[in-house]
């Protein structure tokens, strides 16, 4: 991992040099206490994401396929239920 | 747990997920299977992992205040000239021991049926969960919005 020192104001420049180059500007704002504030300039196809986001997406793919197998059908039935009006989501 | 029987889902669409679901790249393609054109509940089934099979299903049929964005790149990608050519589903994950369900209203799939591509795409700028539990609010109303979603403004 690169480890680079920044003060306020400063900031860092991202090029992806793909064929066509992107670039990307992140640049240190403040610093409060123990929160940094960032501000990014990207192109619009530049996805940006806080990272905790993806990894619980990730987490709860892993989690709904653990028990694939042996519960979807008993969920969806479940849900068709619900979907119904029935009073309970839980199967018979 | 007695054996569960459930109709028959006749109605199935192949489905690219060309850069797989987010942290599980490998899991590409699929083939998703409902009973008929207008329920909100599917599974989606592995073509690359025999035995995967998500639950899923439209949110909005839940929450129909759900909101969400699709940017220029996800129409791209799923070959889609406007939004209104695609179809939005979450996964439920069910949980056997005890019974429970929740919905993935962080991360949704966004579906091109016709063109059968389809992406999830992670939705960063709500208050949305990725394990929302499906309770009492959905069994009695199914109108009422995800707890912490205080953010209506529209999708």
């Amino acid at each position: 991992m690169l480890v680079l020192n920044r003060q306020p104001e400063q900031a860092l420049v991202l090029t992806l040099d793909g064929g066509g180059q992107v670039q990307v500007i992140i640049r240190v704002l403040a610093v409060e206490g123990d929160r940094v504030k960032l501000g990014i300039e990207a192109p619009r196809e530049v996805i940006i994401l806080r990272q905790e986001l993806a990894d619980a997406v990730r987490e709860q793919n892993l989690a709904a396929a653990r028990h694939a197998s042996e519960t979807a059908a008993v969920g969806l039935a479940a849900l068709q239920r619900l979907l119904d009006g029935s009073e309970s989501a839980k199967p018979d | 747990m007695a054996e569960t029987t459930f109709n028959p889902l006749p109605h199935a669409t192949p489905l690219l997920f060309a850069d797989g679901l987010v942290g599980c790249p490998d899991w590409r393609r699929f083939v998703l299977r409902r009973a008929d054109d207008v329920t909100p509940v599917a599974l989606l089934e592995s073509e690359d992992v025999v035995g995967l099979s998500f639950l899923v299903t439209d949110p909005r049929a839940w929450y129909p205040d759900y909101h969400f964005t699709v940017t220029a790149g996800d129409l791209a990608a799923l070959g889609a000239a406007t939004e209104n050519e695609l179809e939005l589903l979450v996964i439920a994950t069910v949980s056997p021991e005890p019974f429970a369900i929740t919905f993935n209203l962080l991360g949704p799939l966004l579906v091109n049926r016709a063109g059968g591509r389809g992406r999830q795409v992670i939705q960063h700028q709500t208050e949305y969960a990725a394990a929302h539990q499906v309770g009492p609010d959905v069994a009695a109303g199914l109108a009422q919005p995800p707890t912490g979603a205080a953010h209506p403004e529209g999708a």
